[in-house]
Formats: C-alpha cells, structure tokens, sequence
C-alpha cells in the first residue's frame, strides 16, 4: 500500500500522551459506527487506551508493511534503538541488525508474511552501534487490505547474560574437572564407569570410548588387589556404609596391568528419592609415596632384621637427662620386653656385671674426655640371672663441642667368646697332647739308649765275647741283665700306660689269626712254665679263626696273664681255654673267649675290685717275691677296651684265678 | 762273608756296642755321629749296609734314609733302622722312608749279629 511519507501518520508529541497517533484509517474505522460527538469520545478514548496499551509495553513494538516501510512504532522502539521518529520513518527493519544477522532475520521476515507468525532471537543495533541481545515475535497482520507484520521486541539481555555465565560456569567447571591434576570418576550402582576425566583417561591409560560403560574391576580395579582383598563386594560395602568410604586408599590398575595406589574422596550420588545412584570419587595417586613410606618401612624393618641377625642392638644416652633410648634388638639382649624402648641409664647401669661396671664408667668417662673411644666388652647379668658378654661401641655427640649424647651398638658376644674360648681350651689341650706325645717319645728314647748299653754289654760279657767269667762275676753280671729286663719292662709299661693315658697309643683294628697269636704267646712262656715244674692244660676249639684288633697287643695281653699266672703259681696247673661265642653275653655278637687259670693263691675279694687299676699291685705277702711294675693289668685291660673286648677275672682266695679276654671276632669268619 | 757296614749313631756307647758285636762277625765297621757325616762316608765308600740310628739330632733318621734311598748311586745299599720302638707307626715311618729292616733298641746281644747279616745281599 503505497504512502506519501507525508501522509503517514508521524508520530507526534503530545504533552498528555507518550503515545504516537495511531494511522487515521483505524481511528476512522474505529469511530464508523458512533454518533459523532460520543464517536469521538469514545474514539478518543479508544486511542487513549491502545496508545497507553502500547507505551506501556516493556519491549518494542513496531509495524511495517510488505516493503519494510515503518507506519507505526511505540516510543520504546525510539529510546531503545536511538533513532528520531523522523529518522525511523526512513529506516528498513533490517537496518536495525548487523550485516551477519541481516539474512537470518530476512528469513524470518520473509517466514512471517508467508506463515503468518516467526520469532527470532538476535541482537538489535542501535544507532550508537550497540547490540542488544532481544527476542521478536513477528505476526502477519493485514492492513488496509496489505499484509503488514507487528512485531513485538523483548530485551533479553538478562536471559543472555544468565545463559551466558551459565556456559562459562559450565566450562569452567568442565575445564576444572577435565584438567584437573586428579582423577575424577562417576560410576553408578552396578560398578560401571560413568565418567573419567581427561586426567584420569590419560593416567588409567584409555580413552573415554574404552572405558565408558565398564565395570571398574578388571579395568581400574584389580580383581583382587595385592593385599587380597576382594573387591566385588566394595560397591555395596560402600553404600551400606558410606562414611567409612569417604577416604579410602585403594590398589588401582592402569591398562597396561601397572599397579598404582590412589588414595580415593568418594561421595554417593543420590536420586530425587534419595536412592543411590552412583559414586564420584576423586582421587590422587599417591603410589610413589606410598612406595616411599614402603622404603622407609622396609628400611626400618631391614635395620631391625640386621640387628636382630647379628644380634647387635643400639641405644642412646641423653648425657642432660640421663635417660636411655634403646632398640628392639637391645631389650632383646638385655631380657627386657620389646616394648620396653626407655630408661634411666642407673636402670641400665643395674645390668653391668658388678666386677665390670669401674671398667664402664672409665670407658665412659675417657670417650667423653676424648681421650678414648667407648669400645668395651664386658658382662652383663639379666634379670633372670642369665650372664651374657657384650660388646659396646658408641660415638659421643657434641653441639659445639660439649657431649650432648653417647650413641652406640650393643653386640651379644656370648656365643662368641663362649666358641672362642672353647677353641683356646681346644688348642691348649692340642698343644698339651703334642707336648706329651714328644716328651714321651723322648724319654722313650733316652731310658732305652742307656739301657741298650746295659743289656747289650751285659749280654756281650755274659757270652764272654769279651774273655772268660768266673761264677761270681757270670752270677753278679746275671743279677744286672735281670735287674736291667726288668727296668726295661718297667720303661716299657710306663710309656705304654702314658701312651693309653694320652690317648697317643693306635690300635690296629684288623683281622689277625687268633690260634698263630696263641700258640706264640704259649711258646714264649712254655719255657718259664716248665723250670716251675707246672702242668699245662691247653684248650684251644678248632674253629678259632680270626679276631679282629691288634695282634701284637693281644699276644701282649696274653703273655701278661700267662706270665702273672706262672709268677703266682708254686705247684699245680696253668691253663689257656679258647673258644668262640656265637652270641656275647654283653655285645650280642660273635666273640673269641681266651680263659687263663692258674692255682696260685687266689685273689682276696676286696683286692678284686682295684685290680685293673695302675700300680694296685696286690699286696698278697707274696708280692715282694713277685717283681712286676704293677701297671700290666691296667695295660691289659684298656689294651682290651681298645680293641672293642674286655677283661673279667674270676677268683677264690687260695683256690687260684681264672681272667678271661673277650674280644670281638669277624663276622663273616665261620672256620 | 764280610761286609763292609756303616754304623750311623749319635750315641757313643751305642756305637761301641753295635761296633762290637759286627766286628765278632769279622765285618768291617764305619762308624758316623751325624746324618750329614754317615751320607758323605756312605757317598765315598758304598758300605754293603747301613745300620741307622732313627733318632739323631739335627737331620733324623727318617730323612737320612730318604736321601740315601733318592741316590741313584746308593739306592741299592739295604737300610737297617734301630729305633727305640716309641710311638704307633714308628716302624712304617721307618720302612715308608725306605728302609729295608727294623730293629728295636735295646737290642738283644745274643740275636743282633744275625738280624743282621739277614739283610745283606748275598755275595757276589
């Protein structure tokens, strides 16, 4: 509908009125049907009311027509966008947007006149350029017969600005959770992962398509963590209970299977109801202090390990209080509980051995004069009574120069000195052995030098290699050839005995033919037997075989009971018995049994018991008349023991004495 | 048969009495104090035997009869050690360091010329 500018009705200040006029063809229309002066009224009326209508509005109104021709605006739409009513009057809508908005609302325009109705959201520029963020509702209305649009504008600045904080509160927000340097996690009641943070993602090793929608365990949650506890159960446990579960530290899992320790913040997320519905849990890894609160455990532990091993304690004395700091390892060692870590050093001070607490107090005195370090072994007497050797180090500790404190070590050297000293009681005693294995050897060798010049020249001269002998001189020379056998057999008892005693003596244990050391020892006595005028009775059972020790110490053994048997013996018999037992009486085993008897005097019963002792030669008056040294028996007995047998004597007093040798025969021996 | 015997004995007495009762056998006698002594007499005049002392001072018996045995030149000379019989194993000392007989003292007057002259090869 085309319109002189002119003819348009401006809208025009009117001191009553806020409101421009309205177009002169609606006035018309509206007073068509009133008498004239009530239809004015009313019409005035009317028009006041649609103009106070329209001012009183909060956002803008305006209206133009098809060509985007304003022919109406309300007085808001001039304060807002600054323009004069003239200048409005000139104005295309689109001169209110920026160029970017301008096809966009040419489009909504155009939308409005097709459709009827459009809204917008956009900012309106105002003439100093301003943008005003505003809401339109556009409405087709037809006028005059043309299509014209009403539009309402509503200042949504507010909405925009809210809208606005809003998205930056949320990106904040978003930015503080995605960047934090914790892990922050949302999993909801059936364990799944619900959200995981950059951070998190980044240090679990997954991305957000991995692991959204997982269970925790088996992903962040090992199935069982390495203290063994089971982790199925955690989700309810943490509902049931969910105080307990504010702070926990928990073994997590990273993709690659790597254990972490994450000390965990969880809060339970709670539905309008007020039913769980998940759990947000913050956390922080805290695996290398953790692994470094491990070292120092471990370290703590090795220390007390190490102590315990080498049995070496530590402890302080405070020199200003006087009062004792000690380790495990040291109430250990002093008998004292392990919770006992404390004392008065007087406390301490009781445990000294009493003969050895001057030697500590000077120690102590002279380490803090610096004049010596405090190293000290010495007693201690726990309260049980038990004494132990201990060995203490210690350091004094000096600020600015005066001793503040004595530190040291405390080593139970009980064992110790205990071995050593056994090992100095050992090599004494080797030391002992060897000395006399040498002096016996020795005096072996000098009793027998001398005495092999007496017998040999004696025996030179009494073969008168040496010239003729009369009867006193052959008589006096047989007296010094017996006195110096006998000397010899006495050297030889002697250094026999000493050797046993000495334990010096080896002993063969070997197989020897019993009946060849028999018949020996019998052919070297038959002789002596027979210038007695006795009888002998040789018993001897064919199956003798083989004994097994020393031979010569056998054929000793009998030649000292056959050689005793023939000195006691004035008249009667000398007998040798031997046979063989299947079966011991003491050993159990196969066993040779030699028997000597004599008729001689007899043993008195109280004689029989120190017989086999050294130098118990008996006194049976007719000892004297019987030249012996008084150790044969002796001999004869440990010879025996020696070689695995024993000797046993049977005797009646004046009815004569039976000694019986056993020893023990080869086993595999059966002829 | 008579031989020619080295006596090595420290013992003066001794000596006279082994001396003795070799020379009833008609042998002749070499007589050395010491092991060094009897090994140069037995270097330089290759005795048919030895009769060794076991128990000398300064070099032993043992180590006597070991360097004798070691001589190639006077390998072969029979060995007879005198020994007082003291200790357990004495006499397989004796025959380990290489002598061919043992004898203990105090000898027996009456058999010691035939112990021997057992030892001496027969003559040649």
């Amino acid at each position: 509908m085309p319109h002189e500018q002119n003819d348009r009705p401006a809208r025009t200040r009117d001191p009553e009125s806020n409101v421009s006029s309205p177009p002169a063809s609606s006035r018309t229309q509206l007073s068509a049907a009133a008498p004239l002066a009530d239809a004015e009224k009313i019409l005035r009326n009317e028009q006041l009311f649609s103009e106070t209508l329209l001012e009183s509005m909060p956002g803008i109104m305006y209206f133009y027509d098809s060509e985007g021709r304003f022919l109406r605006w309300n007085r808001n739409f001039e304060r807002v966008s600054g323009y004069t009513s003239e200048e409005i009057a000139s104005m295309h809508p689109l001169d209110f947007f920026s160029p970017a908005d301008k096809p966009r609302l040419q489009e909504r325009i155009a939308e409005t006149f097709s459709k009827g109705e459009s809204t917008v959201e956009a900012p309106f520029l105002t003439k100093h350029g301003a943008l005003i963020p505003y809401f339109f509702t556009g409405r087709r209305v037809e006028f005059d017969g043309e299509p014209c649009l009403l539009g309402i504008g509503i200042d949504i600045t507010a909405r925009v600005e809210a809208q606005e904080r809003l998205v930056q509160s949320e990106r904040k927000y978003r930015e503080l959770v995605e960047h934090a340097n914790s892990i922050i996690l949302r999993w909801n009641r059936e364990g799944r992962v619900t959200f995981l943070n950059e951070f998190g993602l980044r240090f679990f090793g997954y991305t957000e398509e991995e692991i959204i929608g997982r269970h925790v365990i088996g992903t962040l949650v090992p199935e069982t963590e390495s203290g063994g506890r089971d982790l199925e159960t955690l989700m309810d446990e943490i509902c049931a209970a969910p105080q307990a579960f504010e702070q926990n530290i928990n073994e997590n899992m990273r993709r690659n299977g790597e254990r972490v320790w994450i000390s965990w913040t969880n809060r339970i997320e709670r539905d309008a109801r007020g039913e769980p519905i998940g759990i947000l849990s913050i956390g922080s890894d805290i695996t290398a202090s953790r692994e470094a609160e491990e070292r120092v455990r471990q370290s703590e532990a090795h220390l007390i390990e190490a102590q315990r091993i080498a049995k070496i304690g530590s402890w302080e004395l405070d020199l200003r209080t006087n009062r004792v700091k000690w380790s495990g390892q040291t109430a250990q060692i002093y008998g004292l509980r392990e919770t006992d870590k404390a004392g008065t050093f007087r406390g301490f001070l009781t445990f000294v051995h009493p003969d050895d607490l001057e030697e500590l107090h000077a120690a102590q005195r002279a380490a803090l004069e610096g004049t010596a370090r405090f190293d000290i072994q010495h007693r201690i007497v726990l309260r049980d009574g038990t004494e132990k050797v201990v060995h203490q180090v210690a350091d004094v500790k000096r600020e600015n120069g005066v001793p503040v404190a004595l530190a040291g070590t405390v080593h139970d050297i009980t064992d110790r000195v205990r071995i050593e000293a056994e090992r100095e009681r050992r090599h004494r005693a080797e030391a002992a052995d060897r000395v006399k294995s040498a002096f016996l050897a020795t005096m072996s060798h000098e009793l027998r030098t001398p005495l092999n010049s007496i017998i040999g020249f004696t025996g030179i001269l009494l073969q008168e290699l040496a010239g003729p002998l009369n009867a006193e001189q052959r008589k006096q020379l047989e007296m010094v050839r017996s006195s110096s056998r006998h000397l010899l057999a006495l050297v030889n008892d002697v250094l026999d005995i000493s050797k046993i005693e000495a334990e010096q003596l080896v002993i063969a244990r070997e197989p020897f033919e019993v009946r060849r050391s028999i018949e020996k020892a019998l052919s070297l006595v038959t002789p002596q037997v027979h210038e007695k005028g006795l009888a002998m009775r040789i018993e001897l059972a064919p199956d003798l075989g083989k004994a097994i020790g020393d031979e010569r110490r056998f054929e000793q053994i009998l030649l000292n009971l056959l050689s005793n048997a023939i000195k006691f013996t004035e008249q009667g018999e000398i007998g040798l018995a031997a046979e063989c037992h299947s079966c011991d009486a003491v050993t159990g085993r196969r066993a040779l049994s030699v028997r000597i008897s004599d008729t001689g005097p007899g043993i008195k019963p109280s004689d029989l018991e120190n017989l086999f002792e050294p130098f118990r030669q008996i006194d049976s008056g007719l000892a004297r008349k019987h030249e012996g040294t008084g150790l044969g028996l002796a001999i004869c007995r440990r010879l025996a023991e020696l070689m695995g047998g024993r000797i046993e004597v049977k005797s009646e007093w004046g009815k004569g004495s039976t000694f019986g040798v056993t020893l023990p025969l080869e086993v595999e021996s059966d002829s | 048969m008579k031989a020619r015997i080295l006596l090595i004995e420290d013992n003066e007495q001794n000596r006279y009495l082994a001396r003795f009762l070799l020379e009833q056998g008609g042998h002749e006698v070499l007589q050395a104090e010491t092991g060094p002594l009897g090994l140069a007499l037995a270097a330089q005049t290759r005795p048919d035997l030895i009769l060794l002392d076991i128990q000398l001072p300064g070099m032993d018996g043992h180590t006597v009869a070991r360097t004798l045995k070691s001589d190639a030149a006077l390998r072969s000379i029979p060995i007879v050690a005198v020994t007082s019989y003291a200790m357990a194993g004495d006499k397989e000392k004796c025959l380990d360091a290489g002598a061919e007989g043992y004898i203990e003292k105090p000898i027996n007057p009456e058999t010691f010329l035939a112990e021997i002259e057992a030892f001496l090869r027969p003559a040649t």
